[in-house]
């Protein structure tokens, strides 16, 4: 087995409080692991460092051997957006500028123009690299993230409230034809075949978790377990290697509950790697093969369930004595 | 000037401000990027065209402008001109949200609205620009050399058809549809004669119901180019075209109408004729102050009956804006037919009342003016009838909204529009599904920034003037109300809200030609208010606006 996901020494701090202090754990690939440990012991907060969410202020996150804020480049299109962006303006300040010299006679016309082109280019340049100085240290791409395979539910389900069941799960799959807007009018086709596979696939993914009578409802009607339901599909139409779980069973009933727990085992058998934070004990203790626990912010115990319902420190910390 | 004319100088309001409004929809609607500053577009699209077309700048003259290609062939026509003014504008909406996009709704909106404002300021200003704070004039709008069209040339006849196409085009594709839910009248029998024949046989080979109507239209502007260059019969056209219009409209009407019951119709008409009765004193009676105390008062008694009515009767409340609806078409019905033949019938001419109905029911003609066809009808005497530009410019604007209605909702009924919508629910969701939010609010602003572009060029053909005040912040909030009223997000409730906006302008400027001139003006500012507080209700009673949000439930494709 191979280490999927690693973590070194991660660190965050919010002002004075000090969330994740030095964690170092990893996941292995095909397993699922369960990270528990008494409120406030960073377990979210690391959630959303290895899901990209927020960035770790020490420390690293690897995910294959990659570290995440590699991954987490600008993509393409943007980096086409702000190319563009930054031509045409050069070329505009450029042009205006060697209109404007054109008044001065040639020499003085082609200086102008030179000396507007370098501005405009200059002034783009700068402020490129205003942008990539700051948002290298507040905004991280998780969407990155997902798309090499690593996604993330959240804690408080965050549905589209406004679209419907079907639609939320239509939206995850990844590169579809569709989402290109040149598509939509150039491969009317291409993007009709494409959907209609998505939709099945959604139709499919609903049937699973029983949501398919709710299907054309809005995703704001759906009760709470539901929405735990519906987020797990659509994380699933991703068809990711790492699937970051925030509390999947709170608000679910029992039976759903087994249900949902017998999936995500099936699903780890076809070689998805699950990391699970969960307040049942039963349902982690019996879910999970291996498990950290967190407190403080660091990691105190890692190991198999049965070994940790028996660690002294463990039962100090979190679980109690029975 | 026959009702007619009314009737299309509103419809060209409709069609630029519902490309205006739909251009909004997308950033607002479908994105949920409020953009406070859309009318910035809106300015530069209309100066972009205008200076396009100009010619070059006369130094002798008091104008200043700064391009003016007018008088270089290709380049200084209106289509390069709008084609520039939308790739220009969607650029600018593009570099825009750069730095802007990344602040939260009201903080995005009031920056948008410093940066119209800049747009507006600069125009004003900048005197070598496009004539500083004076108005920048001295072009025309497209072909309107050729009016008044002379008949029997071949120009003249081309300009006709084109206009011949576009209503016999909308009226057949319409046409098609309602014959499929109504079997009492021999609508097929009719459909099959205006489609040429092609309805019924070719319908397989053309596909969609659209194309039948395109190639039906295109029969019909070609026969109609030929009866006009053959005989000049510019009124057994322009009849024939007007007839079957108003076949189409009379039919909508009926079938949007049918599930009434008996009770519920009276009730519409009742509630129309209310309406009637209620603006009666302002032609009536003598003095301004008994005619609009008697209007407010009886206005009043209609509010308050109509809101009795809605909470005390469970049958009225259940259609409740259907009875609205009909009593408005009930309304516009006597207005647009009896009352234009009141004041002939008072005098008792019956060739009088005949004309002025004949004029209002062929409303495809301009009737009486000094340019044109004469024609002698036997009971309404001499008319001379011509083909007006208004009506041309119609055609052109309802193409071009017709063209841009189906671009963009081919661009928002598939992946492309889903991941919108997601980004109008929640960001984050849209992040933890791989996508970049960044990427399509960029888009999503150079779609609506390139649209609000059109609007401006069509403004400026209508307008034939512009100043800045064309940028003033009014107009992104009229485009904002249009947007509210007929559907957040929803491209037809965008239309349908232009058509309400307009249509109570239009009304309310007819009502105030029955105030003296001095209060003409008072009445006209008044409208503003009236407008913000309808604003509120809509906003109060159906925050969805009129037809709601658009349910996308089962995607493209899906039937």
């Amino acid at each position: 087995m191979t280490t999927v996901l690693e973590v070194e020494g991660l660190e965050k701090h919010y002002g004075g409080i000090t969330a994740v202090d030095g964690a170092t754990f990893g996941i292995e690939e095909g397993s699922i692991t369960g990270l528990i440990g008494p409120n406030g012991a960073g377990k979210t907060t690391t959630f959303n460092l290895i899901s990209g969410f927020e960035e770790p202020d020490g420390g690293t996150v690897r995910f294959r051997g990659e570290d995440l804020q590699d991954l987490m480049e600008p993509s393409r299109d943007e980096r086409v957006i702000w190319g563009g962006a930054s031509a045409i303006t050069a070329g505009t300040i450029g042009g205006i500028a060697g209109v404007a010299g054109l008044g001065l006679g040639t020499v003085g016309g082609l200086g102008t123009l030179a000396v507007g082109a370098g501005l405009g280019a200059g002034f783009y340049a700068g402020q490129e690299r205003v942008r990539q100085a700051r948002e290298g240290h507040t905004n991280s791409r998780p969407y990155m993230l997902a798309r090499e395979g690593l996604v993330r539910t959240f804690q408080i389900t965050r549905e589209l409230t406004e679209m419907t069941v079907l639609e939320n799960l239509m939206l995850a799959p990844q590169g579809q034809a569709g989402e290109n807007l040149a598509n939509t009018w150039l491969r009317r086709d291409l993007m009709e075949r494409e959907e209609a596979e998505v939709r099945e696939q959604a139709r499919e993914m609903l049937e699973l978790l029983e949501l398919d009578h709710v299907s054309d409802e809005r995703a704001g009607n759906l009760s709470g377990g539901q929405r735990k339901l519906l987020e797990l599909g659509r994380v699933l139409m991703i068809e990711p290697e790492v699937i970051l779980l925030d509390e999947p069973v709170a608000g679910v009933n029992p039976s759903l509950t087994r249900k949902l727990m017998d999936r995500i085992e099936t699903l780890r058998d076809e070689g998805y790697t699950f990391c699970i934070v969960e307040h049942d004990m039963e349902v982690i203790m019996n879910l999970s093969d291996t498990i950290i626990v967190m407190s403080e912010g660091d990691v105190l115990v890692e190991g198999e369930p049965e070994a940790i319902q028996e660690d002294e420190a463990v039962i100090d910390a979190y679980l109690g004595v029975d | 000037m026959a009702v007619s004319d009314v009737v299309v100088s509103f419809a060209l309001l409709v069609a630029i401000y519902g490309v205006l409004s739909l251009g909004l929809n997308v950033k607002f609607g479908h994105t949920g990027l409020l953009d406070f500053g859309h009318v910035g577009f809106f300015l530069v699209g209309a100066y972009t065209s205008a200076l396009f077309v100009l010619p070059p700048d006369d130094p002798a003259d008091f104008t200043n402008y700064v391009i003016g290609f007018g008088e270089i062939p290709l380049v200084g026509t209106w289509a390069f001109g709008i084609i520039v003014a939308t790739i220009l504008t969607g650029v600018i909406g593009g570099l825009v949200a750069l730095p802007t996009i990344r602040l939260r709704e009201d903080y995005l909106a009031i920056t948008l609205l410093g940066i119209s404002v800049i747009f507006q300021r600069v125009v004003q200003s900048e005197s070598w620009l496009a004539n500083g704070p004076d108005a920048l004039r001295g072009y025309s709008p497209p072909f309107q050399g050729l009016f008044p069209i002379e008949p029997g040339t071949l120009v003249g006849a081309v300009a006709f058809s084109v206009v011949v196409f576009v209503v016999w085009a909308v009226a057949t594709a319409a046409l098609s549809l309602q014959r499929e839910n109504d079997s009492r009248l021999p609508l097929d029998r009719i459909y099959a004669v205006t489609t040429f024949g092609l309805g019924t046989r070719a319908a397989g080979v053309l596909g969609s119901r659209f194309a039948v109507a395109g190639v039906a239209g295109l029969i019909a502007a070609v026969i109609s180019a030929a009866l006009l260059l053959a005989a000049s019969l510019v009124l057994l056209v322009g009849a024939l075209v007007s007839v079957y219009g108003w076949l189409v409209v009379l039919v909508a009407i009926g079938q949007h109408y049918a599930d009434l019951d008996r009770r519920e119709l009276a009730l519409g008409v009742g509630f129309g004729t209310g309406l009637l009765v209620a603006l009666l004193p302002l032609p009536i009676a003598d003095r301004i102050s008994v005619s609009i105390v008697g209007t407010l008062a009886l206005l009043g008694a209609l509010v308050y009956a109509y809101y009795h009515a809605i909470t005390s009767y469970e049958w009225v409340a259940d259609v409740k804006l259907t009875v609205v609806g009909l009593g408005a078409v009930w309304f516009v019905g006597i207005w647009y037919v009896l009352l234009p033949i009141l004041g002939p019938l008072g005098s008792g001419s019956l060739s009088g009342v005949l004309g002025t109905l004949f004029r209002n029911v062929v409303w495809f003609l301009q009737f009486g003016s000094s340019a044109g066809i004469g024609y002698s009808i036997a009971v309404i005497g001499d008319v001379t009838v011509q083909l007006d530009y208004s009506r041309f410019q119609l055609a052109l604007f309802l193409l071009s909204l017709g063209a841009l209605y189906t671009v963009l909702e081919a661009a928002v009924q598939s992946p492309f529009g889903r991941v919108l919508r997601a980004i109008r629910n929640d960001e984050a969701v849209v992040k933890s599904l791989g996508k970049d939010p960044f990427v399509y609010k960029v888009q999503s602003m150079v779609i609506g920034s390139a649209l609000g572009g059109f609007a401006g060029a069509m403004w400026a053909m209508y307008s034939q003037g512009l100043t800045f005040r064309t940028g003033a912040p009014e107009t992104t909030f009229i485009a904002l109300l249009i947007v509210f009223v007929g559907g957040v997000g929803n491209n037809k409730g965008v239309l349908l809200g232009a058509v309400l906006y307009w249509g109570f302008q239009q009304a309310t400027t007819q009502l105030a030609g029955f105030f003296p001139p001095a209060l003409r003006v008072n009445v006209l500012a008044f409208r503003l208010v009236v407008v913000g507080v309808l604003f509120l209700i809509v906003l109060y009673y159906m925050p969805d606006g009129l037809l709601g949000r658009e349910e996308y439930s089962s995607g493209v494709g899906d039937s």
